[in-house]
């Protein structure tokens, strides 16, 4: 299907459009700047940021989640969570993310129905960048600023217009549902984001991913990772932060009477100690060393990618400015 | 500041190359813009890369307990290292604060005390603000480490007095209100801990908050669990914190810490005379008592 | 949607019957049968595989499954309580009738299949015997014996009192279709057996490699000091079966916990070759 074009006047139009579908995760400014919020009617999106603070796997992924309910001594399935019907205005890095993320919850084995049901009810509306954030290195990791992979849709901002292109059949279908909103968008438009695609592309600094990668498989020795991880806190922004992290927990919790799915991190210290108290990844080294082979190694091993999208937002979160891309550098010298 | 930088570099290179310690625990430049970072020079080609600029705002005490903690697998002859760091007054008052709990031998630490003029405030995202000095800088009544082995010369911020204005202003508003803002803030926290493992005094093994038998609070994203977490900590601080920051500038949501980790500071002066690093001796506030301590909490709750 | 579509929730199980295993005490069998007859009937495991045994309110441990396939109408376990366990607190102080949930069967299991016309070798050590005895249940079983070649059992423990199953291991001794070797560390008055540690009955043992898999299963250490033994006697890495354990949460190859390496001990384990532990020994798992 053929790029469409809404000019920015009628944008609320299109927000109405959405609302029809239900609850619309969008761009929304509070006190603390832009995040993905509930769009109403009154809402017209902005669309003046770098991106969201928190990653949109949130959307699909909560951070707490009931996955059974306790009644009586039944456990049973819980009722789905609060489903959005839209989620519009990520970015293709979180929406790349959320193509992996996707792999791991729904495999050919298992499927996790609370992420599969929230996938599948959201119409998601990514929007490419116009600008590179500090930290930005998509480009370098399976991505790219107008990068289309995990949208339905992927929508551009030129200014006086967006931009749309489908991505899935589900997103064509809204499109074509509702083309009375939409023009066909001018040469100049479509010459306008590409320019703008590739000026943003431009300015990010490469990484080296695939040489890291490489050298990642051969290994590297336990002195390497403890140099890296000398400041580190194991504080767990990195990962809570990261739109492909998805390590959880599961606990019983009674307050709630339901077993809860939590995100969790393999950087906290106590990730994998055991009830003897054994704890295999005791030294921060070796929780480093997990969490960036994880990224850059076993991902690749096992699902032909790196779980990075090249996001930056751990590199903006470290509290000791731990940085991946000179990790990556570091990997291969 | 360049001048500084030289001083501090040269005393690291010296105490390294005379193998007075094992590790510099300072700065170096940071990868992000408007940034430097926790370093650990271990060489005076290590110390080459130290720096001291407007950007060193972190709390580098908070690696000690880490740096003096027995490893899980420790190889034969292990001992504690020998550490020196580049303290700011803020520092300083951590690492008092960590004699004083045992928690760090202070014969195997070398003290750098610096000038601190102020360091520049951090947003959101970790990089520092031009020209805008950090709250915890302006308000800060002691900008330079108490007890430094080697002091660096310079030129410090003038030391503020502590008046805790935002706190009582804050403090003087209704419960419903104060409770208001407290949940709208602290609802934003997504319980990454940064906040924890960023502040010095949190070294505990197992957190309170990751107990599992019992499990006093769960890592549900409820208000209550939350707040259980953020109100268990700050009580944790009281006649310990420092009012560093640490944990503000640590928080990727930007949540404000301060104004509640304050009230319990305000709280220590006011009540039992402490400020830890600054007065009100040596022995930590809630380890002894006085028989004019005051018991109203007790005898009279609801009165203010 | 119907419950085992949703890998989140567990089949409920009634405690039908605790044995105490060992002098402890801290070592039970739980016999469990499914309160829904529908899901026994779909229920249905390999040897090795293990499942989630759930205590509402204090958790869910991954623990292996100790009965065999053949055994109809209950699921065994046997758990070990750690005083600073949660769960298997917990669960050490349920009786017969209580409920409990169950997730799985979870895990690759002992590839026993394509063993068959082999002599095996099954090798265990303390309390990790759990599921050998599944699997040798199974290998022992009328319908299945005869695909099989020489079955040598070699299990060891710290005394004496600590041996699990041992009505069983005595009927196992009685018979002809097996070599069962047991031992203890150190006996005691009324031991009347072997003593000396697995390894070393395994060299002294030394059943041949020729045409032949080991499986064995044991304490980190004692896997370290049993492998030499096989090796020396021929065994080929890849003919050296054994599990890994890890912590696990989701045991659904989710929550990034259990992983060594690429692998995750709850999907692509916990069942591995011993060439795949040094492969990943190597590469620094």
């Amino acid at each position: 299907m053929a790029t469409v074009a809404l000019d920015r006047k009628n944008s609320k139009k299109l927000t109405a459009a959405l609302l029809r579908l239900g609850r619309v995760r969008g761009p929304v400014k509070d006190e603390t700047g832009v995040v993905l919020g509930d769009l109403t009617s009154k809402s017209d999106p902005v669309l003046e940021y770098q991106n969201f603070t928190l990653p949109a796997k949130r959307e699909f992924f909560p951070q707490c989640e009931a996955v059974a309910k306790f009644e009586g001594d039944n456990v049973r399935e819980a009722a789905d969570g609060d489903r959005a019907a839209v989620v519009f205005g990520i970015r293709p890095c979180d929406a790349l993310a959320l193509s992996h993320v996707e792999r791991v919850f729904c495999d050919e084995k298992y499927a996790d129905p609370y992420f599969r049901g929230r996938r599948d009810a959201a119409l998601v509306i990514s929007l490419a960048c116009d600008k590179a954030g500090p930290s930005c290195f998509c480009t370098s990791a399976g991505g790219g600023p107008a990068s289309a992979k995990g949208a339905d849709i992927l929508s551009s901002n030129i200014g006086t217009a967006l931009l749309f292109d489908s991505v899935t059949a589900k997103g064509e279908s809204f499109l074509k549902k509702n083309k009375g909103l939409f023009r066909k968008p001018t040469a100049a438009e479509l010459t306008k984001r590409e320019k703008q695609a590739a000026d943003v592309s431009r300015r990010m600094k490469a990484v080296d991913t695939a040489a890291a990668v490489k050298s990642l498989a051969a290994g590297r020795p336990a002195a390497f990772w403890e140099g890296i991880s000398e400041t580190c806190l194991s504080c767990g922004a990195c990962t809570f932060l990261c739109p492909t992290c998805h390590c959880f927990d599961l606990r019983d919790d009674i307050g709630t009477g339901a077993r809860l799915r939590v995100h969790d991190a393999c950087m906290f210290a106590t990730f994998v100690t055991e009830a003897s108290g054994h704890n295999p990844r005791a030294r921060k080294g070796e929780r480093m060393r997990q969490r960036v082979m994880h990224k850059f190694s076993y991902a690749p091993e096992n699902y032909d990618t790196v779980f990075c999208v090249g996001c930056g937002r751990c590199v903006e979160a470290c509290p000791s400015n731990i940085d991946i891309r000179e990790t990556l550098a570091g990997v291969t010298e | 500041m360049v001048d500084t930088e030289k001083k501090m570099k040269a005393a690291a290179k010296k105490l390294l190359s005379e193998g007075k310690v094992d590790v510099v625990v300072g700065f170096c430049k940071g990868s992000r813009k408007n940034a430097s970072r926790p370093f650990f020079a271990k060489s005076a080609a290590d110390a080459e890369l130290l720096v001291w600029d407007g950007f060193c705002t972190a709390n580098l005490a908070a690696f000690l307990p880490r740096l003096f903690e027995r490893p899980a697998r420790p190889k034969d002859g292990w001992k504690p290292p020998r550490v020196a760091l580049t303290a700011k007054g803020c520092d300083g008052r951590s690492i008092a604060g960590l004699v004083r709990e045992n928690q760090v031998p202070r014969a195997n630490l070398v003290i750098i005390g610096m000038p601190c003029e102020g360091m520049l405030a951090v947003q959101k995202s970790g990089s520092a603000k031009k020209n805008e000095t950090a709250r915890a800088c302006v308000e800060c009544v002691s900008p330079e480490a108490a007890d430094a082995d080697v002091r660096i010369e310079g030129t410090s911020r003038k030391p503020a007095k502590a008046s805790y204005g935002r706190v009582k202003a804050f403090a003087a508003k209704s419960a419903a209100e104060r409770w208001k803002a407290f949940t709208k803030e602290i609802s934003r926290c997504i319980r990454c801990n940064a906040c924890r493992e960023a502040c010095p005094n949190c070294y505990c093994k197992v957190c309170f908050a990751d107990q599992r038998k019992p499990s006093w609070v769960s890592p549900a994203n409820e208000l209550s669990e939350t707040v259980a977490f953020h109100m268990g900590r700050m009580f944790h601080q009281a006649g310990r914190c420092v009012e560093c920051d640490a944990c503000v500038n640590a928080c990727p949501m930007g949540i404000d810490l301060r104004l509640f980790t304050q009230k319990l500071a305000a709280d220590a002066v006011e009540l039992f005379g402490f400020a830890p690093g600054v007065s009100g001796g040596d022995v930590p506030m809630l380890h002894t008592f006085t028989q004019d301590d005051t018991e109203r909490f007790i005898t009279d709750p609801e009165e203010k | 949607m119907s419950r085992t579509a949703n890998p989140y929730v567990p089949y409920k199980v009634r405690i039908e019957k605790v044995t105490v295993e060992n002098d402890e005490r801290d070592l039970k069998t739980f016999r469990l049968a499914f309160c829904d007859p529908s899901d026994g009937a779909a229920f249905s495991h390999r040897c090795g595989q293990f499942a989630m045994l759930h205590v509402p309110g204090a958790g869910e441990i991954p623990i292996g499954i100790a009965s065999s396939p053949l055994d109809k109408g209950y699921v065994e376990f046997t758990v070990k309580r750690y005083p600073t366990g949660s769960v298997t607190t917990a669960l050490h102080d349920l009786s017969d009738g209580d409920t409990i949930g169950l997730r799985g069967p979870l895990g690759n299991g002992f590839p026993l299949d394509a063993l068959k016309g082999k002599n095996l070798l099954v090798v265990g050590g303390g309390f990790a015997f759990t599921t050998l005895r599944a699997a040798i249940r199974y290998l022992l079983h009328d319908s299945v014996r005869k695909d099989y070649g020489d079955i040598t059992i070699i299990y060891g423990a710290r005394s004496p009192g600590e041996l699990l199953y041992k009505q069983e291991l005595a009927e196992w001794q009685k018979r002809s279709d097996v070599q069962t070797h047991i031992t203890v560390d150190k006996g005691d008055a009324s031991w009347k057996g072997r003593e000396g540690f697995v390894p070393a009955v395994v060299s002294q043992v030394a059943p041949s490699p020729a045409n032949a898999h080991c499986i064995v299963c044991g304490p980190p250490i004692m896997l370290k000091f049993t492998m030499p033994p096989l090796l020396t006697l021929g065994f080929a890495p890849e003919a050296i079966i054994t599990s890994q354990e890890r912590r696990m949460s989701c045991g659904i190859g989710k929550c990034g916990r259990c992983n060594i390496g690429p692998k995750y001990v709850c999907k692509d384990g916990p069942v591995f070759t011993y060439a795949q532990m040094m492969e990943m020994e190597k590469r620094g798992e």
